[in-house]
């Protein structure tokens, strides 16, 4: 006997909604999650800890940190700002049902930012939605200006992008303008933010983008997707 | 399941164009429109994993009635 049964569903619809309701959940106590996407070394926990040294006598953060091994991530920012070392355990991303589980290790908190470190790597994690208001893709000066076009949906799928390490523009071949126009071209909404997590060069206007996106996130809020 | 064979029928990228309303094939993510040069685009097909049918031999009676 030879039967066809038909299913026709998108095979991502039930992690779709699943990340859909976490935003909005997230959206109605006033918690932006940021996603935040980067190459390994490019400074991710450098900035974090950054943001957790300036914004923390004004907000509550949150800080999730993922990585393959060790908590080495976490070691790092707990000092600054209450954080959950999410280990995969080989896998190469995130993926919302940890963020979820390390939400609650925080204490299910009423926060203002819930910053999540991916798995440091500019392919996989940008196919999976953690329920993020705002993806930062994040791309340092030793990495190249080329890499943009090469990683493209790392790029097409985020709403900001932060150029780190401007303090060593100086010692190797790195435009910030030319890594813009290949990053714009792929995401023309792309906000872009050149810095030095490290110096603190440039992180006024990041600071403000993300005090700004915090306050946009309300109860009504509608996400901006560019999948 | 190691006699399944798997079909995958590839869907081309496809966007529209904001302001002219062109549907075009972006080429290496090259969001831009080819007509007007916008880059205002919203892709309409070709980014998603969609299971179709699943084609099932020699079932047991009843089982998926």
């Amino acid at each position: 006997m030879n039967r066809v049964i038909t299913v026709n569903r998108d095979v991502s619809e039930a992690a779709r909604i699943k990340a859909g309701e976490f935003r909005q959940m997230m959206a109605r106590q006033g918690t932006l999650v940021a996603n935040l996407i980067s190459s390994p070394g490019a400074g991710k926990t450098t900035l974090l800890a950054t943001i957790a040294r300036r914004l923390t006598s004004t907000t509550r953060i949150g800080v999730l940190v993922g990585d393959i091994a060790t908590d080495r991530d976490a070691q790092r920012l707990a000092p600054l700002v209450p954080t959950v070392q999410l280990t995969t355990g080989g896998a190469c991303h995130l993926e919302l049902s940890l963020v979820e589980r390390g939400w609650e290790m925080l204490g299910a908190p009423k926060l203002d930012f819930l910053f999540v470190e991916n798995v440091g790597n500019l392919v996989c994690p940008s196919s999976h939605d953690l329920g993020e208001h705002l993806r930062i893709v994040m791309l340092s000066a030793t990495e190249g200006d080329d890499k943009p076009g090469k990683y493209p949906k790392a790029f097409r799928t985020s709403h900001a992008l932060v150029i780190n390490k401007l303090d060593l523009l100086q010692h190797v071949p790195f435009s910030v303008a030319a890594a813009t126009a290949d990053a714009q071209a792929i995401q023309p909404h792309l906000a872009v933010f050149p810095l030095s997590a490290l110096t603190g060069d440039g992180i006024e206007p990041w600071l403000d983008f993300l005090v700004e996106e915090q306050r946009k996130v309300t109860a009504d809020w509608v996400p901006t997707s560019y999948a | 399941l190691h006699l399944a064979t798997l079909h995958i029928q590839k869907i081309p990228l496809e966007a529209r164009c904001a302001i002219c309303q062109v549907v075009f094939r972006p080429e290496r993510f090259r969001f831009e429109c080819p007509v007007c040069g916008s880059r205002e685009t919203s892709i309409t097909q070709g980014d998603a994993v969609t299971l179709e049918s699943v084609d099932v031999e020699s079932l047991p009676a009843g089982e998926f009635a």
